[in-house]
């Protein structure tokens, strides 16, 4: 099955005001082994100055680690592919450490301190033909529209984390703050629709059934408009959704079947 | 690309912020204190109003709780800081600080406040020491998911103020509670709390869950206190 993605990443009204940059992040890849699509939220903070660059870090180390995973795993049977997703989190917190170790370039000597400036979250999604496979680090949303319209989360959602709280890449026990789900398409259907957002769209809406409702509503709109026209409309949607909502920075990513992807077919 | 397309989701808002007055109004606050706090408090409405109005991405509301023999809302409804008033405390009783701060723990349940709140902020203003549980009360508000999330800040009325007091009820060992011995640093520092505070706490960037050690907002520096006549201290 093909994937079409849509997404679009936009600055937060409050950093607007507070001459900020984005500190969100997003990335796809595609070929014929896998899709990945991932976001990131840098922390903003003054402890996280560098955070956008970490973000952009972090979704680039997941595009390439998820893309190797699919590769490495081909044609491997279910256990296998348990064992191998279970070292994901460990791998991808090395290889954004490294990564940042690379952007700093020495300019921070102490470890910590570095890999603190850089903080970002990370969800990602990787779909092949056998399985998906779901993880998180920190805020933000993960859902899944299945076809019969149910709307799920497949990760855990993090307990206690509540007002600006997260967890995090740079955190010395990033690694078991991670959570992770792998679906095998011969137990559950595939998906209808991914939905990866940073905390800031959840956040605007009134409370979790009209945030609900978005998934839902992108998803029909995509059906009857077509994903090159919602597309189109995202970055105006997603500053309209910062001004009245949070203020945050705002990225809303989607991946669906192509074939929903034109209008009314 | 011509026709309308319906922004997907139901109704968008501004995140609230809940900012609680706890006012000491036990006898040893008659007089010139109490009188002073008043007037301090109604001083701080425009500013906090300005800055509240400087972020249209929070919604601030506020209460007041009131103690001395006991403790009661001053003002009960979550009122919108732009229609917020005050009305005169008047003082009379003992200090039931640990009630107060129980009062206010029923309303930081995750029920009456949902996840996508900014962190609420808590103002404890008093002159004396607690004379009932203090630690109850105060483990009771920890207790909360937004208790313990809240953003807390202590000021003593003069120099018999359990300052100790107000410190564990901070919880921050990086903020310090503010004593007023005076009429004008009383002015200042409600007005440092309804203004800078307010601020940073409607804006808060993420903060680690691992590595926070100030609090979930980091709160700028208060005001120094002023060089002012022995005559004039309280």
């Amino acid at each position: 099955m093909n994937w079409h993605i849509i997404g679009e990443t936009v600055r937060g009204a409050s950093h607007k005001r507070s001459d900020k940059p984005n500190q969100d992040a997003w990335a796809f890849s595609q070929n014929d082994t896998c899709t990945v699509l991932a976001v990131a939220d840098g922390h903003g903070s003054s402890k996280h100055t560098h955070s956008e660059i970490g973000a952009q870090l972090a979704v680039q180390v997941a595009l390439t680690l998820l893309n190797d995973f699919a590769h490495a795993n081909k044609g491997e049977d279910s256990r296998q592919i348990k064992q191998a997703a279970d070292y994901l989190p460990s791998q991808i917190v090395q290889a954004w450490r490294a990564a940042v170790d690379n952007a700093d370039n020495g300019e921070t000597e102490n470890p910590k301190d570095r890999y603190s400036l850089y903080g970002s979250t990370l969800i990602a999604a990787l779909i092949s033909t056998e399985y998906v496979l779901y993880l998180q680090i920190g805020d933000g949303d993960l859902l899944v529209l299945t076809d019969d319209g149910q709307l799920q989360h497949p990760l855990p959602k993090n307990i206690g984390l509540i007002a600006n709280e997260t967890f995090s890449l740079c955190e010395a026990k990033a690694i078991y703050h991670f959570e992770l789900a792998l679906q095998f398409f011969n137990h559950k259907p595939t998906p209808a629709l991914i939905f990866l957002a940073t905390d800031g769209y959840a956040n605007s809406f009134t409370d979790q059934t009209d945030f609900h409702q978005a998934v839902e509503d992108f998803q029909q709109q995509i059906v009857t408009h077509g994903a090159d026209k919602i597309q189109y409309c995202l970055a105006d949607w997603l500053d309209e959704t910062s001004e009245q909502g949070s203020g945050d920075d705002v990225t809303v990513t989607m991946m669906f079947p192509s074939a929903v992807q034109q209008p009314g077919e | 690309m011509t026709d309308i397309i319906k922004r997907p989701g139901g109704a968008m808002a501004n995140r609230p912020l809940h900012f609680f007055w706890l006012a000491d109004c036990s006898g040893s606050m008659y007089g010139e204190k109490i009188e002073q706090l008043n007037y301090a408090i109604r001083n701080a409405i425009k500013p906090m109003q300005d800055v509240a109005a400087d972020n249209p991405n929070a919604q601030v509301m506020v209460r007041a709780i009131k103690f001395s023999t006991g403790a009661q809302w001053h003002i009960a409804q979550a009122t919108p800081v732009e229609d917020f008033k005050w009305d005169n405390l008047t003082a009379n009783g003992v200090t039931d600080m640990g009630l107060a701060l129980q009062l206010a723990a029923e309303q930081l349940d995750v029920t009456q406040m949902p996840e996508r709140c900014l962190p609420p902020v808590l103002v404890l203003v008093s002159d004396g020491q607690p004379t009932d549980d203090f630690n109850d009360g105060l483990n009771t508000l920890m207790n909360k998911p937004w208790g313990r999330k809240s953003v807390r800040i202590g000021i003593g009325i003069g120099q018999d103020a359990d300052l100790e007091v107000l410190q564990k009820f901070i919880g921050n060992p990086e903020i310090r509670p503010l004593q007023a011995n005076n009429a004008e640093d009383l002015v200042k520092y409600i007005r440092w709390a309804s203004t800078v505070v307010l601020q940073a706490a409607s804006a808060p960037a993420s903060q680690v869950k691992d590595q926070i050690s100030s609090g979930v907002v980091p709160i700028p520096q208060a005001p120094p206190a002023s060089d002012i006549d022995t005559d004039d201290v309280w």
